[in-house]
């Protein structure tokens, strides 16, 4: 693509929708179709739902896959890496922030307890 | 913490590279009419797949009446309102932890 900032528009739509993508991603599927095939013109129905096919015809992590496709198609290799670390990289930092979180949560919970059960 | 980025792109890189391989191959490839047709092919077992997730999803809940209002406003919401997703997200969560607070209570 000709526009120098399509990858970042891109890249930063993948985090904002990964990040909400509760019930996986295929559940922000049709925002990312709006946003790569009806807002920016990167690229046709037919090519999207191509990479839908593929990534779900090859096996291993299937949304990741069809993003990096479709980062692939927007800014070539780079776009690939930065659209797949854009999908998967969002949810595992809130997973691994919200289980420390938790943990100290629970942690301090459990002091709380038994400080009140011994007294 | 190294360990976990370790882990998970250990999980994700290599099929994620394997796979990727293969696509841009295929891809490349799409002129010919059998591939065409088989890619037609694979997206619509695919597409079925998806709603047939969303099915499997929604019947462990099929007794609950607030699940089916729920779902019924997340798909007029998207579906035929078109709003955006994150406005649907925030509009039936909110409802639906509201519910199940009602539910909780009424329980009770």
């Amino acid at each position: 693509m000709s526009d120098p900032a399509a990858p970042i528009a891109l890249t930063t739509h993948l985090v904002l929708l990964s990040s909400i993508s509760f019930g996986g991603f295929p559940s922000v599927l049709p925002d990312v179709r709006n946003f790569v095939v009806f807002v920016h013109p990167w690229m046709t129905d037919r090519e999207f739902a191509n990479f839908f096919a593929l990534a779900q015809a090859i096996p291993g992590p299937n949304m990741i896959l069809m993003m990096s496709l479709v980062g692939w198609k927007v800014w070539g290799i780079p776009g690939a890496i930065a659209s797949a670390v854009a999908t998967f990289g969002p949810p595992c930092v809130i997973y691994f922030v919200a289980h420390r979180i938790w943990n100290r949560l629970l942690a301090s919970w459990q002091r709380t307890v038994r400080v009140r059960l011994v007294r | 913490m190294i360990g976990a980025i370790a882990a998970a792109s250990g999980f994700v890189l290599i099929p994620l590279t394997i796979g990727f391989l293969l696509g841009v191959l295929y891809l490349e490839h799409t002129h010919l009419a059998v591939l065409r047709r088989v890619l037609g092919g694979v997206s619509s077992v695919a597409a079925g797949m998806l709603i047939a997730t969303g099915i499997r999803m929604l019947l462990p809940h099929r007794s609950r009446s607030q699940a089916w209002i729920v779902a019924g406003g997340a798909i007029i919401g998207l579906a035929l309102a078109k709003l955006p997703l994150l406005v649907v997200l925030l509009g039936t969560t909110s409802v639906s932890i509201v519910l199940a607070e009602f539910g909780a209570a009424n329980s009770q």
